[in-house]
């Protein structure tokens, strides 16, 4: 049949219902996600992006509150392919903020950040990617261990692994940053204060 | 010292989007349309696979490594510009007319639904990538077993009836030669019922002689088809045969179903496609079909005369007449079969009746208008609004 989503959604006419549904009740935290890690002008194509891909996919959507973890997996990868983008785009690259390595003020850099919010973003953007990233999710969208799997498709063991470390290596770049910002002199090995 | 729990307390708090969010939620349903339109020709983004990492330095003691990757850069991008330069060079040497054999062999296989010949001009990867037919292919669809399936459905429900030349465009999205292939199709046994046929393009990419893109098939018929055939079938699947659902459709554990591609959903298929076209249900379409159209070229003619909708005025009278007449033959222009045959050759001589009325009266008789919308044989719109009793 000619047309970009299959005949299914015509099947059954709640299917435009569901997705309207899903759409009502996700947009919010899947945007917050695009906020944590994108620039405020590359959010709303984040989303949308997020949303484009989701209803393409929308028949291996899961029912229930998995839907909101497969979404933000969808959105993880939305917001990797826009890094690749950037890669391949210098211009865009320069716009993206800590998710793509780089110490960086939070996602709208309208909002002036506390110092010493701006040294722990700094302190996470110097983790590993896939690190960090374990780190926000269950910072920020509060993920358990199990849904940050699903979202990374990793296994569950190596996500206990890899948050256990970065939140060792988080701590421990802050207090490199701290210590670098404030120098102490009675700390001539530059650990502890 | 601050703790690592310290630290991380500070970095739950330090959350870009602790401030509220002001943006209000777009509309679901415009949204829902955008998505429509822009499912068919946008980019797709591999949700399966994760993204690739940068390669970022994580500490200070990585500077051998470093050191390696950056020659190993520079030694890819000198790499990718030869290759690209390479590419180029095949690219725009390759003759168009060889891609366009290549892109219409494809589409001559399509139509014939002989999948082990359209694979042949499909490029291996590009299929396993789901770069083939695209995101509303089923995951089996990225397999050459699964590709079979896919178009035995599609022959199955949707035959082609007749492909254009392919003309060569320039706005694709990968290197190669990009081209536009149309074609008339038929859906749903609208060639049976008279009705259709439906445009609809493929646009292919071509690159070494093989097939490394092909969007699903691109439709500007597409709403038509869905009301004139699609909609009806699937309202007499429903009520008809309401079982066969679970046949018919898979539910891979998402939210949606979609067609299933078994050997018992494909026979079935096409059995209840050839079913529908023979019933009486099918029959109603055809006049809906046709009486919508009817309808809408009234609307038309009266509006570029300048006659007003509404009161009928002789104008409007002989207008809608001389539009009913024409209807009418091409109702009877195909002879519904004998079981209920004689119900729409009455429902036609209705329409007649009506259209006679119009002519010598300047007025549709509500009684008339009344019967032939108890009739319940599609030709509601054959009425045009007129008052009924």
């Amino acid at each position: 049949v000619s047309n970009g989503a299959g005949i299914a959604a015509f099947v059954c006419p709640p299917d435009d219902a569901l997705f309207v549904q899903l759409y009502r009740s996700h947009y919010r935290p899947i945007r917050d996600y695009c906020r944590r890690r994108v620039v405020s002008d590359l959010v709303d194509d984040a989303v949308a992006e997020t949303f484009l891909a989701a209803w393409r996919r929308r028949e291996d959507i899961p029912p229930g509150d998995a839907a909101l973890v497969w979404l933000y997996g969808v959105a993880y990868r939305v917001v990797g392919h826009q890094w690749r983008s950037a890669a391949r785009r210098r211009r865009l690259e320069d716009r993206l903020r800590s998710v793509v390595g780089r110490p960086g003020p939070a996602a709208d850099e309208s909002v002036g950040e506390p110092s010493e919010y701006g040294l722990v973003l700094a302190a996470a953007a110097r983790l590993g990617d896939t690190d960090a990233e374990v780190l926000r999710l269950a910072a920020w969208e509060q993920l358990s261990v199990t849904d940050i799997a699903a979202v990374l498709a990793i296994a569950p063991n190596a996500v206990k692994q890899r948050l256990h470390r970065a939140r060792r290596n988080l701590a421990r770049e802050y207090r490199r940053l701290e210590s670098q910002q404030h120098p102490t002199p009675d700390a001539p090995n530059g650990g502890s204060r | 010292v601050i703790t690592d729990d310290e630290v991380m307390l500070l970095f739950e708090r330090a959350d870009p989007a602790r401030v509220d969010d002001a943006t209000p939620v777009p509309d679901a349903a415009g949204y829902l349309d955008t998505l429509r339109t822009r499912s068919i020709d946008v980019q797709l983004i591999e949700i399966d696979q994760p993204p690739t990492e940068p390669t970022t330095p994580t500490n200070r003691h990585r500077w051998p490594l470093i050191a390696a990757a950056a020659a190993a850069v520079v030694l890819a991008v000198a790499g990718a510009l030869v290759f690209a330069a390479r590419d180029e060079t095949e690219v725009t040497t390759e003759p168009a007319s060889a891609a366009e054999e290549v892109a219409r062999g494809f589409v001559d296989a399509y139509a014939a639904g002989d999948a082990d010949r359209a694979l042949t001009y499909v490029d291996e990867d590009a299929l396993a990538r789901g770069d083939i037919v695209g995101p509303s292919l089923p995951v089996i669809g990225t397999t050459p077993e699964g590709f079979r399936r896919w178009l035995a459905f599609q022959h199955a429900a949707t035959p082609t009836n007749t492909v254009d030349d392919c003309e060569r465009r320039d706005n694709g999205r990968l290197a190669g030669i990009n081209l536009t292939c149309g074609f008339d199709e038929h859906a749903f046994g609208s060639d049976a019922l008279g009705l259709g046929p439906y445009r609809a393009y493929w646009d292919i990419t071509v690159r070494d002689g093989k097939i490394v893109a092909l969007a699903s098939p691109n439709s500007p018929d597409f709403d038509r088809l869905v009301n004139e055939v699609w909609q009806p079938f699937a309202d007499w699947l429903r009520a008809e045969h309401a079982d066969d659902v679970t046949v018919l459709f898979a539910n891979n554990g998402g939210m949606w179903l979609r067609e299933a591609y078994t050997d018992e959903a494909l026979r079935l298929w096409e059995q209840r496609v050839g079913e529908f076209a023979t019933s009486r249900d099918g029959w109603a379409a055809r006049a809906d079909a046709i009486c919508t159209a009817a309808h809408d070229r009234l609307n038309l003619e009266l509006r570029d005369a300048g006659v007003p909708l509404f009161p009928v005025t002789p104008a409007y009278a002989e207008a809608a007449a001389d539009v009913l007449d024409e209807t009418v033959v091409e109702l009877r222009e195909l002879p519904a079969a004998e079981a209920f045959g004689a119900e729409f050759d009455n429902g036609y001589a209705l329409v007649e009746q009506l259209a006679q009325a119009l002519r010598e009266t300047g007025a549709g008789p509500p009684e008339t208008v009344d019967q032939i919308r108890s009739l319940r044989l599609g030709l509601l719109r054959c009425t045009f609004n007129l008052p009924a009793e």
